[in-house]
């Protein structure tokens, strides 16, 4: 039998690729083009920041992203209220990008951990106004539900604190967190190096956002690839279905008949 | 217009100017300006850019009608890399 997997559906486009990549941290925007080529991504996420007046005509970011190949998903990341993640949210419907916002209201700055609370309320107010939520919030899976009943298309539960390398911390909520949405569960934050992709794949979630595991590695093309790789071969082990744990061994051999 | 610490003379002489703060900077505006004329003397007008006036967001669809003041603060905001 040979496992066919759908695409992953965001609001009404669909996708081929389930890893969605930051944009950020990267020592050049040309290492950045080439890693995102390299990721196989289709959705880059990007942040809103004051122009640079005495840029000189310096090149952008967007001179560096094809919109017409990648989804543009701004983020309203340092904000610590939801007052301001919501103006950022406004500001992004103005530059005409499309309806999506990755939403994140922080509430500890050392960690980046989510203000779940500022989080929802943000969420039911953008998700009204028409805006497609993609919910960053902990790996709570009440708070996971909440944020779904709240309106958010996609919820994202970190694995670990944005930019620690830590991988998924709490497999167990992960797991626990896609029990209880019936929204797309994309991991966002705190994936290290391609085995922690795997493993958040193998459990189940639908994607995985990631920007500083590949934007400060050493070689960030070639770990962009890998991390492609490592979706793809999590994804795959997750649809074959794989053995249950033992305690115990079983031999793969027969016994001995002679 | 002059351009944020260009020290430039404002263009066409001695029109009447306002004072604003742009992206956290003095600037010197031209009387009566819109804000689609501050990012066309910015050179922003054909970018993907979006407008706070004093910290309230400016729809796109009213950047000719909307007037710069007298003290207002401005902020010109676009897309950078981000996670």
């Amino acid at each position: 039998m040979n496992i066919e997997d759908k695409p992953l559906r965001i609001g009404n486009r669909e996708y081929r690729s389930r890893l969605l990549v930051g944009t950020g941290k990267y020592e050049s925007f040309e290492v950045m083009e080439k890693a995102l080529r390299e990721s196989g991504t289709e959705i880059v996420t990007v942040a809103l920041r004051r122009v640079d007046l005495s840029g000189k005509g310096e090149k952008t970011l967007l001179d560096h992203i094809d919109p017409a190949r990648y989804t543009i998903l701004p983020n309203t990341a340092g904000c610590y209220t939801r007052e301001d993640a919501v103006k950022i949210a406004h500001l992004a419907r103005e530059l005409e990008i499309g309806d999506l916002i990755k939403l994140e209201v922080i509430g500890d700055e050392r960690t980046l951990l989510p203000d779940v609370a500022a989080t929802l309320d943000a969420t039911k107010q953008l998700a009204d106004e028409g805006f497609t939520v993609l919910a960053y919030t902990n790996d709570d899976p009440v708070a996971a539900k909440q944020l779904e009943d709240a309106g958010a298309t996609v919820v994202m539960p970190a694995g670990a604190p944005i930019g620690s390398g830590l991988g998924i911390l709490n497999r167990n909520n992960i797991r626990l967190c896609l029990e209880a949405l019936s929204v797309p569960c994309i991991v966002d934050a705190g994936v290290g190096t391609a085995s922690d992709v795997t493993v958040a794949f193998e459990l189940g979630v639908d994607g995985v956002l990631l920007n500083t595991a590949i934007a400060q590695a050493k070689d960030p093309i070639t770990m962009a690839r890998a991390m492609k790789q490592a979706a793809a071969s999590g994804r795959l082990a997750y649809l074959a279905g794989r053995i249950e744990k033992k305690r115990y061994a079983t031999a793969s051999s027969p016994i001995v008949d002679f | 217009m002059t351009r944020p610490g260009s020290g430039a003379v404002p263009i066409g002489g001695e029109s009447p100017t306002v004072k604003i703060t742009l992206n956290g900077e003095d600037y010197e505006a031209e009387e009566g300006a819109s804000v689609r004329d501050l990012l066309e003397a910015l050179d922003l007008a054909r970018q993907r850019v979006a407008v706070l006036m004093d910290g309230e967001v400016v729809r796109k669809a009213h950047f000719r009608e909307v007037r710069l003041e007298p003290e207002s603060k401005i902020d010109v905001i676009h897309m950078v890399g981000g996670g």
